[in-house]
């Protein structure tokens, strides 16, 4: 044994003995060590020094590094008068940032604080200047609860804030000496410090430095001191203060300690920290260990254990202020100040508790008993019509009716708004018709209802549970809840969970574990209604229309033979909803029935649902204008009936529908309308939505600057709101958008996209975003694009993304890879070939005739390209826009008729000198086929200008691809300008992008007929 | 210093503390942090290895970072913070023996309580010994000992087991002591 081992040994033997019962010890170093006496001797000594607490790694280090210097006496005597006008009376401490006098004020007679700031190391004029700023803001707070700031005297180097003079203790030192306080004590307090929490911030000031030392107690007041000093210290470049921050640490916000800017958010977020310390006693991360701080606080999650014995309210808001995400917590001290008024804790809070106080005054037999008793906890019997509204409810929300459902609940809660569950319940249907800020009050009005029962039963505590992580789009937590509750329940409660839990895995984009629950539950006991309908929606979205169709047309046949004509509607809705290749004339003839069907049972929501359905037939059979029409005509019914956001949602679909005609103006009009209208109705999601179009329509219209700072509001809410299954599309979106103008940035948001897609396991996301990545480099890098192409296959066959088939076909055949490029094309025409005689299909044909033309030509094939092309009647419809439509055309003629390359260069010159230009890679394209038009017709000279111009405009947005054509022409006119030198750089240029790029080396190009052409065009001198 | 979040990343693909760049930073980092607080702006003058360890992570780190580069970076000051406690009582041990205990030297802001400097510098040898036949062992010591790290947070940073982390201590802890009383018996 190495002497190495033999020490592990020996360790090893330490361990299991020290862990052991003092009196097994000598046994086991007995026989593990056998006959080594000296190894077991080496053990025994080791196990005797184990039982000493006074060894020298007991006295830690932490306690051990001070700083030697004792610190300056206070700088200024008593009696001293600055600024021939504050006359120190006597020090009073020194504080974070400095030193605090009481003084009198001898031109008013008043009492008053100076505050010392350090002085700036760093920074100089800069950090006094916004010391300045922030102390004149400060001057303008006047409320009652905030210290009032009388100004900033004192000179350059020791500049001083003069202040109301507080005469109490601070909250800090209260907690201290007090402990914690009870719920009754800390309310008034809590609402005042909110109170003055919110005059500052509508003066624009932020605290930045909130804690309990800052907080003043006088006579039962809480008033906040120091406002803004902090910003002031922060922004002085160096830190002056260590202490300041370390002092603080456990009440920063983590987007802080990311290096964030701080919001009206982030002092919630110390609000919160606050009002744990009041009612715990302590912090909810300790203040000594750094890695709960910055590790507990990044993970984003806290722990309220420790608030177990006060009202569940107090809990919900101090959760809520602590919430790692800042977009998740109460926005502003306003929220939390309403938030806590909810509850009334203090008379109630003892009975709301039996398991706290009971096991101290039981004895065992009583806790038996006790524990009994809770476990027997039933749930609380609503009344009768409560509970069938809530039935009826639950079932709506599954057959995608949320709005429906939502009404239900309200009713509901209106008719016994003890019923936690319809409660809860309410949230998660808000939350469902993006009314998060209605869900956020639904979940503390359900927590408060809690503390005034009695007692709460463990499905209604699971059921609170899951609508809170629904709400915050945590939707395992949300999952795990459901499921606890699906386990413990049975008949309709069980049934619900069910159904609840299908929906979060379809929410958490997990639609086969959704598809799984449901079958279970369809082939158990005849099965449910609703779990059908939800069933169906998933086969539709998954391509299998047959058995969607099935589920559907079981659910509508049992809801007929039930008489259920509310039931029957939401199928007829959710039929037309969810599949998408649904002809219009069945579209309309189920809208017909539910508009019958809901003059009888006088449901607003269904006539308004079919009014937009039988808009959206309008729409799928191309008569746009009509559809906008009809659309906004149910949205003023929408907005006249409590509907708004349904109005917002409708206006917003439809007018993003012009898009596909191109008619960018017309949809931009109609979705700053549903922008606007959205936000009057606090719908957050379908505002992001339609701000995330209106961006995308804008960049189509050049208003780049607008599009990009709208959108990038959208983006972030989705970022940050954890709406994780749609994210990757909101990038893909993003994306696009800047592709032109920030190419860099647009790969890497379709890269983020496609991640995320891959985390979820979305396969139409990852389809698209593989999809955008493989465009971004079809006129950058075609080797790249090739990969990418090559694994986006699999996904477009499963997702059916025809459009796709004719991307690829295009860059393949760019690359001179003919039979992929066929054998995509054929795919695609084959999968044409199953669409219904829509709109789609029109414009996917002529795709495919586009991709087949180019494909030609780049065989050399001219005469059936032209042919190709002159397929296409709606050539502005083409994605790649007119104009390169029009260029194509004219190659191909030029190719076929020699003489028509005069008047196509006159062509190809005014298109590139258009105002507003072109975007950069339809110029570089443009310039190429100008640049052979010049070369046929022998305009050296000029071939070489527009080569050259051609080059700019690869290179603008790194367009490699047509860099390296427009280098084949200015090569050509070079050789027949007799730069030989220049001819010879620029073939080694174009020797080392060939293979680079994914283009064969020269001359053959991989069989490309254009490129082979301007080679010759070189040649032919 | 600007952000060691790229030294971090590169230090997590190996042994973040052996990275002498970031061990650099880290030193320099610290070093200034204790100086600042030494000019007076704190009322006790004490300045706990925890809290300067936390407060450069929020210098130094201003992009999040990862969990495991987080880890790497406490695991790094865990030895910085060593090495400059180790250098310190090393410097006041030298005053010591020339016997003039109130030069203090202002370039060097630290100072420990400790009476005795020798016992951090015999600690520091013995744990040197102990690296060597169980590394483990050592790092356990270093996060604890010189950082003041919680047994539930030294073994996050070392991704071990809290019971890992407590026999290692505990080893280390009788292990070092009996080191500690062969080489200067009392």
């Amino acid at each position: 044994m190495t002497p190495r081992a033999r020490q592990l040994r020996i360790k090893e033997i330490f361990s299991e003995a020290a862990e052991a019962d003092p009196e097994a010890r000598d046994k086991i170093v007995e026989i593990q060590c056998g006959s080594d006496s000296e190894m077991a001797e080496e053990v025994r000594s080791l196990l005797r020094l184990s039982d000493a607490d006074d060894l020298s790694l007991d006295r830690l280090v932490p306690s051990g590094i001070t700083i030697l210097d004792e610190g300056p006496p206070p700088r200024h005597n008593s009696g001293e008068v600055l600024e021939s006008r504050y006359q120190i009376e006597h020090f009073l401490c020194a504080g974070g940032m400095g030193e605090v006098y009481a003084a009198i004020d001898l031109e008013s007679g008043k009492a008053v604080a100076l505050k010392f700031v350090h002085p700036f190391p760093v920074g100089g004029s800069q950090a006094l200047a916004r010391l300045h700023r922030e102390v004149e803001l400060a001057k303008s707070i006047h409320h009652p609860n905030v210290c009032r700031t009388i100004g900033l005297a004192g000179s350059r180097d020791e500049p001083f804030c003069v202040m109301e003079l507080l005469d109490g203790e601070t909250l800090a030192h209260r907690l201290a000496n007090g402990g914690a306080m009870s719920p009754g004590e800390a309310l008034p307090l809590a609402l005042q410090i909110c109170d003055g929490l919110t005059a500052a911030h509508a003066a624009g000031v932020l605290h930045r430095d909130l804690k309990p030392g800052n907080i003043f107690l006088v006579d039962g007041r809480a008033i906040l001191i120091d406002f803004g000093l902090a910003a002031a210290i922060e922004h002085a470049g160096s830190l002056t203060s260590a202490g300041a921050v370390v002092g603080t640490l456990a009440y920063i916000a983590p987007e802080q300690l990311d290096g964030g800017t701080a919001t009206t958010a982030s002092d919630v977020y110390a609000l919160g920290i606050i009002l744990h310390e009041m009612l715990a006693g302590s912090k909810p991360f300790d203040a000594k260990s750094p890695l709960r701080i910055a590790a507990q606080k990044a993970r984003r999650s806290v722990d309220t254990t420790r608030l177990r014995s006060v009202p569940a309210l107090w809990e919900e808001v101090i959760g809520r202020c602590l919430h790692g995400n800042p977009a998740k917590r109460f926005q502003t001290p306003a929220e939390v100040k309403r938030a806590l008024k909810r509850g009334t804790p203090s008379v109630v809070f003892v009975l709301t508790r039996p398991m706290v106080l009971w096991p101290l005054v039981a004895t065992a037999a009583l806790i038996i008993v006790w524990l009994a008793w809770t476990w027997s906890i039933r749930d609380y019997q609503p009344h009768p019509e409560a509970a069938a509204l809530f039935a009826e409810a639950q079932q709506a929300m599954a057959q995608s009716a949320a709005w429906r459902g939502t009404q239900l609940l309200e009713q509901a809660v209106a008719k016994d708004p003890q019923f936690l569950q319809a409660r809860s319940l309410l949230a998660v249907g808000y939350s469902d018709v993006d009314r998060l800020d209605k869900a956020h009050e639904s979940i503390l009005e359900a927590t408060a209802a809690a503390d005034r029962r009695w007692r709460i039963g463990r499905g209604e505590r699971l059921g609170l549970d899951a609508a809170r992580a629904v709400v915050m789009r945590d939707f395992p937590v949300a999952s795990a809840a459901y499921r606890a509750m699906a386990e413990n329940t049975r008949g309709t409660e069980h049934l619900g969970a069910l159904l609840a839990l299908a929906r979060t895995s379809i929410q958490q984009g997990k639609p086969n574990d959704a598809i799984q629950i449901l079958t279970v539950l369809s082939n158990a006991s005849g099965g449910n209604n609703a779990g059908r309908v939800l069933l169906a929606g998933l086969f539709a979205r998954k391509g299998q229309a047959q058995r969607a169709a099935a589920e559907f047309s079981a659910a509508e046949a049992e809801y007929a033979r039930a008489g259920n004509m509310e039931g029957l509607c939401d199928v007829l809705l959710a039929k037309s909803g969810t599949q998408p290749k649904a002809s219009p004339e069945k579209i309309r003839q189920d809208a017909r029935k539910v508009l019958e069907l809901s003059a009888k049972t006088g449901s607003r929501y269904h006539n308004l649902m079919a009014k937009f359905r039988l808009a959206g037939a309008e729409q799928a059979e191309g008569h746009f204008d009509r559809a906008m029409g009809m659309a906004r005509e149910a949205a003023s019914q929408a907005e006249r009936e409590g509907m708004l956001g349904l109005a917002a949602m409708a206006i917003g679909d439809f007018g993003y529908g012009f898009v596909f005609l191109r008619r960018y103006e017309d949809a931009a009009d109609a979705l700053r309308q549903s922008v606007r209208m959205a936000e009057r109705a606090k719908s957050q999601g379908i505002l992001a939505t339609n701000r995330l179009r209106l961006g995308e329509v804008l960049t189509s219209l050049n208003q780049n600057e607008e599009a990009i700072a709208i959108m990038r509001l959208a983006v972030d809410w989705y970022r940050q709101g954890g709406y994780n299954t749609t994210l990757p599309f909101v990038l893909i979106k993003w994306g696009t958008a800047i592709a032109s103008r920030y190419p860099i940035e647009a790969e890497k948001a379709f890269q983020e996209a496609l991640v995320a897609a891959e985390r979820t396991g979305d396969e139409m996301f990852q389809s698209m975003a593989l999809q955008r990545l493989a465009g971004f480099n079809a006129t950058r890098n075609l080797r790249r694009s090739a990969e990418f192409h090559a694994r986006a296959l699999p996904f477009i066959r499963k997702v059916n993304n025809t459009g796709v088939f004719f991307q690829g076909a295009h860059a393949y055949a760019a690359s001179g890879d003919f039979q992929n490029a066929k054998t995509w094309l054929a795919e695609g025409e084959r999968q044409i070939a199953a669409y219904p005689d829509n709109l789609p299909r029109v414009f996917l044909t002529e795709s495919a005739h586009f991709t087949r033309a180019t494909l030609y030509y780049l065989q050399g094939k001219c005469e059936a390209a032209l042919h190709e092309l002159s397929q296409i009647r709606n050539k502005n419809n083409l994605a790649t826009m007119g104009v390169s439509y029009e260029s194509r055309l004219r190659r191909a003629k030029a190719c076929q008729f020699p003489d028509t390359a005069t008047g196509s260069l006159r062509w190809a010159n005014e298109r590139l000198n258009t105002v507003p230009p072109l975007p950069s890679y339809v110029s570089a394209f443009m310039a190429v086929a100008a640049g052979e038009f010049a070369l046929r017709t022998g305009k050296w000279e000029m071939a070489k200008r527009l080569a050259e111009r051609g080059c700019g405009f690869s290179r603008e947005d790194g367009h490699t691809v047509y860099e390296f054509e427009n280098l084949l022409v200015l090569r050509a006119a070079e050789m027949h300008l007799g730069n030989r030198e220049r001819v010879r750089d620029i073939t080694g240029q174009l020797q080392l992008m060939a293979p680079e790029i994914g283009i064969g080396a020269s001359p053959e190009f991989r069989g490309r007929f254009d490129l082979k052409l301007l080679w010759t065009l070189a040649e032919s001198r | 210093m600007n952000d060691v979040s790229v030294l971090l990343d590169r230090a997590a693909e190996g042994d973040g503390s052996a990275n002498p760049e970031l061990f650099a930073a880290l030193h320099a980092e610290l070093h200034t942090l204790a100086r600042s607080a030494m000019r007076g702006e704190r009322k006790d003058h004490t300045l706990q290895p925890t809290a300067l360890v936390n407060e450069a992570f929020l210098r130094l780190v201003k992009t999040p970072v990862s969990w495991a580069s987080r880890a790497q970076f406490f695991s790094a000051s865990a030895r910085v913070m060593r090495r400059i406690l180790i250098d310190h009582a090393r410097a006041n041990h030298t005053t010591k023996r020339q016997g003039d205990r109130q030069k203090v030297d202002f370039h060097e802001p630290m100072a420990l309580v400790e009476s005795d400097p020798e016992r951090l510098l015999s600690i520091d040898s013995a744990l040197e010994k102990l690296a060597e036949i169980d590394p483990r062992a050592a790092h356990v010591v270093e996060l604890r000992f010189f950082v003041g790290m919680s047994v539930e947070e030294t073994a996050k940073i070392l991704a071990l087991s809290e019971k890992t982390v407590k026999r290692d201590w505990e080893f280390a802890r009788v292990w070092l002591e009996r080191e500690l009383r062969t080489l200067r018996p009392e």
